[in-house]
């Protein structure tokens, strides 16, 4: 079977067409080896160093071991076999709304999410109608110099600029997962912000009208020149369906001096999915790094938000949460590496554990030697809802200067009985004052979100709550 | 290490069996299943998993052939007459056999044995036995000193409710010397347990200490390090039974090209178990510390209550610190907290004691002394920890403000 479409697909592939409407001669197949790597690569027309690239990518993620860590017996059950590692949007829309699984619908309705998102957000359609709105922002960002696009097309369009950045941060060794994705990377965001610049509204990967953006291998790169600001922000509170079970992204940050880049994800996949996820930011003299990000859904979600501040006077800040259930690890936490004096970060983690899940937060703080006068402040708090719930914190801190202050703080505990009582006492259900409660502990990251997502997250909460209490 | 010192040969199962000839066959067995273990573990080198930031040039760190450990004793006799065995090792396990065959069976939960306590294990030689009876309440502190033996093996056996305390001094001169320390306390039975580490400045020391603790029990640790080039100390304590209680103390100062390595378990296995661990370490010259430690709450631990704090103090630029603390926890009904910090002498704590007239050197010291002091007043038995202070002393000389 698996002879019967290699030969198919060599057969196609000898008359190298490399027309756009020659789309149709790809034809899916399961597994990853060059052939479909370098299908890929033909079918984006993309320059030979971009090819190069990914089959010097596959390379490694073949001849790299899977993490000898975390969560084994989850990551010892994904097939690389059994996955696509490439479909047009074509194909990806072959789905009916039957198929969308039921909760994740009624869910949906719950949340009030619109009708034309909904069949997006459920992989029914590709596209849902944003046109208008996206394309008053497009124009108030052309005025400024500001590329926003997807990754193939700023590869197509930019190809010096991209050349320059990318890989750069996360390179395809970096560890399994990062060569994965050099290797048969589609979509993801590529944003260039020219010096000085301030992007005023948050940039949404969810406006874009795109089958790439939500990609299962999405690559995104944003680059901040010099004393410039963007916010960008990917993801939604909605469950994204897909029933492709791997996601692996890579995500480069560069902010050059004095610039300003803050990334918000909050990321709800389906249970069955494994999120394995790499983001690194590198940040230059005085610049400032955000990752606010929440994590909701996936079966076993792998993310660690790095900053290496790499100019003196960088600053570094994680904000996440994790919210695991039945079924699901969120193993997320975040790397802090500073390598130049005076920089700073800030890590502030909280995860809630119920039904049976597992949080787990794993992070690094390190300073190198002369790197006098850093601050790093870690500080982790896990709610465990039930008996059955797990929550484990894994810090490393790794100090080689010694003019520093460096902090680390952790809490694991119940939902307070005192605290109960008190809302309680005040006419609330027990679900409802639990609902409120964690809603109040998640509250630092609440309030860091555009007001739709504050309120959509908030409304999930309250409908992961149900049925946890009594 | 210097090249020019005569190195014993490496042990090898034959070494084993010339111990096991004159003993009962069920400690061969043991020390034969532990070769196998010692055999099967690979020689750590910096790709082995916590051990990738030390720098062991120099450092040789192959297990010799067991030599025989030399030690004294230091016991009141009202104590001895009341009831207390202190002896060794070799003969409690024929005069105590069932005792000392139970606690060496005893299956531990928590991390796997390293390899430098299975060989510990497997090579041991006289060893210290000490045993209190149940409701023994003893007067002095039981001191043992060691000033030579390649793998010092001690065994601490509380009865029910028996009160004690033991102080174990290591001055060995052997390049490199691996220890095993179990204790075993019974329900409700309260031990102290200080462990002084000075070795020679040449030596690599490995200490694994394992405590056992059934209902109610209390016990308390405190490992001083201030000796050995290189010294790696594992202290595993589980909590086996409702109600038992440990704190765990653990005090470093380090200078030149110290390195100290601690390894840390609070095994929570039972409910309404309370543990507390304070670690801390003063770090002068190109000296590195590295801390490691995990809090383990099982499922079914519930009203747990557990604490784990490192804090380390560089007190020169080239100083290193690393530390890991870590939490597992299984149960929703606990409280567990940790936290750790790396950094110099407090600037403020300097300019206030400065305001109060003091030089500056001065100054720095007596914050050092304050860090330290901290650890002592813990572990609740000036006795011992009085001679302490004095041994830190000629060190802080040094400690000057930066």
């Amino acid at each position: 079977m698996a002879t019967q479409q290699k030969t198919l697909v060599d057969k196609e592939y000898k008359y190298g067409f490399r027309d756009e409407n020659v789309a149709y001669t790809f034809k899916a197949r399961k597994g990853i080896d060059h052939e479909i790597v370098e299908q890929i690569s033909q079918m984006k027309n993309e320059p030979q160093w971009m090819r190069d690239f990914r089959h010097r990518s596959l390379d490694i993620f073949m001849a790299k071991p899977m993490p000898a860590w975390a969560n084994l017996e989850l990551l010892g059950q994904i097939d690389f076999n059994d996955i696509y590692y490439y479909m047009r949007a074509s194909d990806v829309v072959g789905k009916t709304w039957d198929e969308v699984p039921e909760e994740i619908k009624r869910t949906y309705d719950r949340l009030g999410v619109p009708e034309a998102e909904r069949k997006f957000l459920g992989g029914v359609t590709a596209q849902y109608d944003s046109e208008v709105v996206y394309h008053s922002i497009r124009t108030d960002l052309e005025a400024k110099g500001v590329l926003f696009s997807d990754m193939d097309t700023g590869l197509r369009e930019h190809e010096d600029i991209v050349r320059e950045h990318f890989a750069t941060v996360i390179p395809p060794a970096d560890n399994k997962f990062s060569a994965l994705n050099s290797a048969v990377w589609s979509g993801g965001s590529f944003i260039w912000v020219p010096p000085g610049v301030r992007v005023d509204v948050p940039l949404q990967a969810y406006f874009r009208i795109n089958a790439e953006s939500m990609g299962q291998f999405e690559r995104t790169l944003i680059i901040a020149e010099p004393g410039s600001f963007v916010h960008y922000i990917e993801g939604c509170t909605a469950p994204t369906y897909s029933s492709n079970s791997l996601h692996s992204a890579v995500v480069e940050l560069i902010a050059k001096e004095g610039a300003h880049i803050r990334y918000t994800t909050i990321q709800n996949w389906y249970k069955n999915i494994y999120n394995l996820v790499t983001k690194r930011a590198l940040a230059h003299k005085n610049a400032h790094v955000e990752w606010v990000d929440g994590n909701i859904g996936s079966r076993l979600t792998m993310k660690y938000p790095s900053v290496y501040m790499v100019g003196e006077g960088a600053r570094g800040d994680v904000l996440s949460i994790a919210y695991a259930s039945e079924g699901q690890h969120q193993d997320a936490g975040s790397k802090m590496v500073h390598a130049a004096p005076n920089t700073t970060s800030i890590i502030t983690s909280k995860s809630v554990s119920k039904g049976g899940g597992r949080t787990s937060y794993r992070g690094l703080v390190k300073v190198y030697d002369g790197c006098e006068g850093v601050k790093s402040n870690v500080r982790c708090d896990a709610l465990l809802m039930d008996p059955e719930s797990r929550s484990d914190t894994y810090p490393t801190m790794e100090i080689d200067a010694k003019d520093v202050r460096i902090e680390h703080e952790a809490t694991v505990s119940k939902v307070g009985e005192e605290q109960l009582f008190y809302v309680m006492s005040r006419g609330l259900s027990e679900v409802e004052a639990t609902t409120m409660i964690v809603n109040g502990f998640f509250e630092p990251f609440v309030k860091e979100l555009p007001m739709e997502y504050a309120v959509e997250l908030n409304r999930l909460i309250a409908l992961e709550m149900e049925g946890s209490v009594g | 290490m210097a090249t020019n010192i005569e190195r014993a040969p490496d042990v090898d199962r034959a070494a084993i069996e010339q111990l096991v000839k004159s003993e009962p066959d069920w400690l061969g067995d043991l020390r034969r299943a532990a070769f196998t273990r010692y055999e099967e573990l690979p020689q750590p080198d910096a790709t082995t998993p916590g051990w990738r930031r030390l720098s062991l040039e120099g450092i040789d760190l192959r297990a010799p052939r067991p030599a025989p450990t030399v030690f004294t004793t230091q016991v009141s006799a009202a104590d001895r007459e009341r009831g207390l065995v202190v002896c060794s090792l070799a003969d409690a396990a024929r005069s105590h056999e069932g005792d000392v065959r139970q606690a060496l069976s005893i299956e531990h939960k928590g991390k796997s044995v390293g390899r430098y306590a299975a060989i510990a294990e497997a090579a041991w030689q006289d060893g210290v036995f000490v045993y209190a009876p149940a409701h023994f309440v003893a007067q002095e502190p039981v001191r043992i000193e060691l000033s030579s033996g390649t793998y010092p093996r001690v065994m601490v056996l509380a009865g029910e409710g028996a009160q004690l305390t033991v102080a174990e001094t290591h001055r060995e001169q052997d390049p490199v010397s691996a220890g095993v320390v179990d204790l075993l306390c019974g329900g409700g039975a309260v031990v102290r347990y200080l462990h002084v580490q000075d070795c020679a400045r040449t030596a690599a020391a490995f200490s694994h200490q394992r405590a056992m603790l059934e209902r109610d029990a209390r016990l308390i640790t405190l490992n001083f390090g201030i000796g050995g080039r290189f010294a790696r100390t594992d202290v595993e304590v589980e909590l086996r039974g409702p109600g038992a209680e440990s704190d765990m103390l653990g005090l470093v100062f380090a200078e030149d090209r110290q390195q100290f390595d601690y390894r840390t378990l609070q095994g929570h296995r039972s409910p309404n178990t309370r543990s507390d661990l304070l670690f801390k370490a003063a770090l002068d010259d190109q000296s590195h510390a590295s801390y490691t430690g995990v809090i383990v709450i099982d499922r079914g631990a519930q009203r747990s209550d557990a604490y784990q704090a490192n804090r380390n103090l560089l007190l020169k630029e080239g100083a290193r610190a690393d530390t890991e603390p870590m939490l597992e926890i299984e149960a929703d009904d606990v409280r567990c907290t940790h936290g750790a910090t790396v950094g110099p002498v407090d600037e403020e704590q300097l300019f206030y004691a400065r305001s109060r007239g003091l030089e500056a050197d001065a100054a720095a010291r007596l914050i050092v002394e304050g860090f330290f002091a901290e650890v002592f007043e813990k572990f609740g038995n000036p006795a011992v920890t009085d001679s302490l202070r004095s041994a830190v002393a000629p060190h802080l000389g040094r400690v000057g403000a930066v």
